[in-house]
């Protein structure tokens, strides 16, 4: 295998991306804090905080009540995914001129591989003013760019001088970029890891660097060959374009802590059908079927059950997903903040091994999924659902 | 009940035993197995509801009569670890005592009234008899091709179809199916001539596991739902599985003109090499029939790709068809012949392998896109 292979891996992050659309698509609104965040009075968070309310400390993630006492002077505004989707679709297409090799993060970060392509348009660096330029003059929004030869240090530079940044690593200066920072800025590398390595001293990445793998290893277990990799600026792992979805999920964070095992499982059965319905467009089969369930204090726990082959039948799927819930129940309690379904292991529905016999059953489920989904594209989600209400 | 056992007669019964103790159970007294002394003998049974086990140790000499119940793994593990010829097990109200010449255990039991009534199966009227060698040898090709789990129950089982003196075992999981055809000793009565029932994999498991010995016979009762098995000093009950099994006749192809007959050994050694670099995702190989060559290919994106040929005679049509490697090494690991026919329709028609005139396989390809 060609190891020595340099790569030229480009990370594009746009800057505050959803509230910076919302700022292009209404002119009055530049220069303001803006918020794109979920209802606060329902315990919305924040999706995106635009830089003027971030100096007030505003930050992703972050409840949309708290960001209001931080922030009251802001504009607060309602996600609009489809026109974030919308825009960064376009974005896509203008890295699409470069290179096939594009992975998504999501809708306002990608990585670029452009090691094949930089003869036919010049450097990586080249190549990385010109996609921030086009982004600038096509969608009048900024993105913060980084070059370097790995994943790693890309998505390190565009991070560096954000917004409308444009850094440059090279394995020449690599080093000297990396050793000042914290050992935060490692990926994977958590609060959990961070206050680890900070209880021993190892603060910045050059003092990682000189950390001996086996005093690491009493650390952080076996992922310190990796953190040592990282904190030499090494990392292989490759740009997966397009890469294919891993998993379809839903969620719903509730209002109040919800204890009542009846609207529980009720707003499992409605995830549980939209889920199937996404997986049978797709024309994708399940195997694994897991469930998210965070409690009032923020503790979140995953429950799941593999199935003997993959499906997309609702019934199924909503079957195992009632049973994994009933054994979490039986072993735990609570009220719960947050409820999620996702499904997993996904495979094409075609693809693979044929099978013996008709199952009577399993066509029938089938003709019903049809059914029901052909009453839903036409008269919406909640034309029709099923009856069979979880009774306690 | 006081009772001298011989420790490896009773580790030996112990081992059998506690295969049927579920692991897991809302019934802590299921985690137990009952120790009845009465007579000569001393019985031992466990069950989990679903499956029964019943295990006669005569090489004891019972000083006391009487039971007990205690937890099944903290016996066979006493037991097990022991280095002693004989343990005395000593029990009273609600403790058994287990003694050896250095050690003395004492472990807590639970009331035998509270313990699950497991079947036996008295002499006299059975059904069906046959050599312990036939059944394991039957159950051998054909348990591997059950369903795990399957929302259609009837395929978590095997099949047992009785006809005249002869028995057929068929499972599948839906994607390949196994039928073996063993005798009996005994065939049954009319009434019971054409039976078809579907007994749990857990409990065909169960009866492969039992010690072989020569020229044992089974002797099998069927009662409404249950099933019950006795060989030699084991008695195993079970549930019988509810449902149909799918029509299996019709799936087994009998218009086939791609007919080759190949090395067992040399194919399964072709099907595990060409499948080194499948993955997860593109888990088929490729079984490529020309006129004297079958090549076996496999390959993955992200791996590279393997080729590995082997020479047969054949000068039919030439034909590739897709397979899962797992499928065709699973029947070629319980093929007893040195040599088994291959025979093919079209890439998406079922594969059909035959081994001698009581075996056969059908595996469904999978399409290589």
């Amino acid at each position: 295998m060609d190891t020595q292979r340099v790569r030229q891996i480009i990370h594009v992050d746009m800057d505050a991306f959803y509230a910076s659309v919302e700022q292009r698509d209404r002119p009055e609104l530049r220069g303001k804090a803006v918020i794109v965040a979920g209802d606060p009075k329902a315990r919305g968070v924040v999706s995106a905080a635009s830089y003027e309310a971030r100096k007030f400390g505003v930050h992703s993630a972050m409840p949309t009540a708290q960001a209001l006492r931080r922030c009251p002077h802001a504009v607060l505004l309602p996600v609009r995914m489809e026109r974030y989707a919308e825009v960064s679709h376009a974005i896509q297409s203008i890295f699409e001129r470069y290179t096939p090799l594009v992975e998504p993060i999501s809708l306002d970060e990608a990585f670029l591989d452009v090691t094949a392509c930089t003869n036919l348009f010049g450097s990586a660096e080249r190549i990385g003013r010109a996609v921030k330029g086009q982004i600038a003059s096509q969608t009048q929004l900024t993105a913060s760019v980084g070059v370097a030869p790995n994943k790693f240090l890309a998505k390190l530079a565009s991070d560096l001088k954000k917004p409308d940044g444009f850094v440059v690593i090279t394995e020449q200066n690599k080093q000297e970029i990396l050793d000042p920072l914290g050992v935060g800025r490692i990926w994977g590398v958590g609060k959990v890891t961070e206050t680890a390595l900070h209880s021993r001293g190892i603060r910045t990445i050059a003092d990682l660097r000189a950390t001996p793998e086996v005093e690491l290893r009493d650390l952080v277990g076996n992922g310190a060959t990796e953190l040592l990799r990282l904190a030499r600026g090494e990392d292989d792992s490759e740009v997966e374009a397009a890469r294919q979805a891993k998993s379809l999920s839903s969620e719903q964070t509730f209002a109040t802590d919800v204890s009542d095992p009846v609207i529980l499982l009720a707003v499992l059965l409605e995830q549980v059908e939209e889920v199937a319905q996404r997986l049978r467009r797709r024309r994708l089969k399940a195997r694994t079927v897991t469930l998210k369930l965070r409690y009032g204090d923020f503790r979140t726990v995953t429950r799941s059950e593999t199935l003997g082959e993959a499906t997309n039948l609702t019934q199924v799927l909503w079957e195992t997903a009632e049973r994994v819930f009933r054994q979490w129940q039986q072993s735990a309690s609570g009220a719960l903040r947050l409820l999620g379904f996702g499904a997993t292991g996904l495979e094409s529905q075609e693809a693979g091994q044929a099978t013996l016999f008709p199952d009577p059953q399993a066509e029938k489920l089938e003709r019903l999924d049809r059914a029901m989904d052909a009453i839903r594209d036409r008269y919406g989600r909640r034309a029709v659902h099923r009856g069979n209400r979880p009774a306690e | 009940m006081r009772v001298t056992f011989n420790r490896s007669a009773l580790a030996e019964a112990l081992g059998l035993v506690i295969s049927v103790v579920p692991s897991r159970t809302p019934k802590p007294v299921l985690k137990c197995v009952r120790i009845a002394a009465s007579g000569k003998q001393v019985r031992i049974c466990a069950t989990n509801l679903e499956m029964g086990l019943n295990y006669l140790v005569s090489e004891v000499e019972i000083a006391r009569e009487g039971e007990v119940v205690v937890e099944a793994s903290h016996l066979a593990d006493i037991v097990r670890a022991s280095a002693e010829d004989v343990l005395v097990l000593d029990a009273a109200e609600s403790t058994c005592e287990i003694r050896g010449a250095d050690s003395r255990f004492t472990i807590y039991g639970q009331d035998p009234k509270q313990y699950p009534k497991v079947p036996s199966l008295d002499d006299g009227d059975v059904d069906i008899t046959i050599t312990l060698e036939q059944l394991q040898s039957g159950i051998q090709q054909c348990l591997f091709a059950t369903a795990k789990e399957s929302s259609r129950y009837a395929i978590n089982g095997v099949l047992w179809e009785v006809k005249g003196k002869k028995l057929l075992l068929v499972a599948t999981d839906g994607r390949r199916l196994a039928r073996c055809r063993v005798s009996l000793e005994k065939a049954p009565k009319e009434e019971k001539a054409t039976q078809k029932i579907i007994v749990p994999a857990k409990t065909m498991g169960l009866l492969e596991k039992l010690p072989p010995r020569e020229k044992e016979s089974v002797s099998v009762k069927l009662v409404d739902n249950q099933i019950l098995i006795r060989c030699a000093n084991v008695v195993i009950s079970s549930n019988l599985v509810e449902g149909n099994f799918p029509k299996y006749e019709d799936i087994i192809p009998t218009d086939y003109d791609k007919k080759l007959k190949l090395s067992t050994e040399i194919a399964l050694s072709a099907v595990r090499r060409a499948s080194l670099l499948t993955s997860e995702e593109s888990k088929g190989i490729k079984v490529s029939v020309k006129p004297n060559t079958v090549v076996f290919s496999g390959s993955s994106p992200e791996a590279g790709a393997a080729e590995v040929s082997m020479p047969v005679e054949y000068s039919g049509e030439a034909i590739d068809i897709g397979f899962n490697p797992v499928f065709l090494m699973d029947v070629l690991k319980v093929v007893r012949e040195p040599e088994f026919e291959l025979e093919l329709g079209q890439a998406d028609r079922p594969g059909l392998i035959k081994s001698g005139a009581d075996f056969l396989y059908v595996l469904m390809p999978i399409n290589l896109g």
